[in-house]
């Protein structure tokens, strides 16, 4: 009965509760948020287990500090969002390499063959597209089109006014179109 | 009515409302179904189709990631945290607060084991055995009944003799 009334109470008012040590008020937002930090953070670094040692160390700070968030200041997921994409990207520039997603299914031993190539080639030729993006870019590109934030929530998360957030995604698609355009032409003139 | 329409334009419109010509602006979407038929609004046009497909399939695999097997039991593993990592200025126990906070004050004693509840509890029986000790030795002792007051009063010896070293010393 007690677990019910956790799960049914809002991102924030579990913060508050966090930050008075309410351990079952911890595990309820992990559950709820866990797997989606999980997805977010593999898209950054492209390596699972990398990826889950990044959200890991965002829900300790969040165990150890609840404290910092601020709710008048900005919603849950808008804060953790910022705490698990600058975990992230600190630790894609610590390693200077671009990040190209893994075979996402690798660790699925239920997905047929079929499935398995199909995700890698849709794996592969997003890689080639997101590879031509600066960081700010990627970023964009991926908390709107990947994670499913709104315009406004992926400006906040980001820190910027929702116009030049607009005008960033904007500008990220006009250059994945053109990578899109480039691959397209190369394959068209090997065949030609 | 435009009845023409330049590329950056074209992209523009493409960017705002997507590769669905009907779904753009009504007055925009006669110059746009003319250029579109060129040769750099066709590849345009289909670079931005390829484009929303890709995005769309990348959305779903995310979806998946966050959701498989592996998902939840990381998640539990999350919820592990609390048991192994302390808060930051949590406080402690109602119970032992005031005796804490007055052995912050005397940080000099090191760590603080000698006022938790166990220690505190073992120094309050070690008193009362050996008060009881004490009160035990002392009614067993050669004692018996009440001195009168003239065999303990020294006063007048005292009095008498530091009188007689004054007058010798005259």
């Amino acid at each position: 009965m007690v677990h019910t009334a956790i799960d049914s109470l809002e991102d924030e008012e579990l913060v508050l509760r966090i930050c008075s040590g309410d351990q079952q008020a911890f595990r309820t937002i992990a559950l709820r948020h866990g797997g989606r930090y999980r997805a977010l953070a593999y898209r950054f670094v492209g390596n699972m287990p990398l990826a889950e040692d990044m959200v890991q160390e965002a829900f300790i700070k969040l165990w150890t500090h609840a404290a910092h968030f601020d709710r008048d200041r900005a919603k849950f997921t808008t804060w953790f969002h910022r705490v698990v994409v600058n975990k992230c990207l600190d630790e894609t520039r610590k390693r200077k390499t671009v990040a190209l997603p893994e075979n996402f299914d690798a660790a699925d031993e239920t997905a047929s063959a079929d499935k398995q190539m199909e995700n890698e080639a849709i794996a592969a030729r997003l890689g080639i597209v997101l590879a031509g993006l600066s960081e700010r870019q990627n970023t964009a590109v991926t908390l709107s089109y990947f994670d499913g934030l709104t315009n406004q929530e992926a400006a906040d998360v980001m820190e910027m006014n929702i116009k030049a957030y607009e005008s960033l995604l904007f500008r990220s698609r006009a250059v994945m179109r053109q990578s899109l355009l480039a691959e397209k032409s190369d394959l068209l003139s090997v065949f030609a | 009515m435009e009845n023409k329409m330049t590329l950056e334009q074209f992209e523009a419109y493409l960017g705002q409302y997507g590769a669905d010509i009907e779904a753009w602006p009504k007055h925009t979407r006669s110059a746009a179904r003319i250029f579109a038929e060129g040769e750099e609004g066709g590849l345009c046009l289909a670079g931005e189709i390829a484009l929303q497909d890709l995005l769309a399939a990348g959305r779903i695999q995310n979806l998946d990631v966050g959701a498989d097997q592996q998902a939840d039991a990381f998640a539990l593993r999350l919820g592990d945290i609390p048991l192994n990592h302390p808060q930051v200025g949590a406080e402690k126990p109602e119970g032992q607060i005031g005796f804490l906070r007055f052995s912050r004050i005397l940080g000099f004693f090191g760590d603080q084991s000698w006022v938790s509840v166990p220690a505190l509890v073992s120094q309050a029986a070690i008193f009362v055995v050996v008060l009881g000790l004490g009160v035990l030795v002392g009614m067993n002792s050669g004692y018996s009944g009440l001195v009168s007051q003239t065999e303990i009063d020294v006063s007048d010896v005292l009095f008498v003799s530091a009188t007689d070293y004054y007058l010798d010393e005259e």
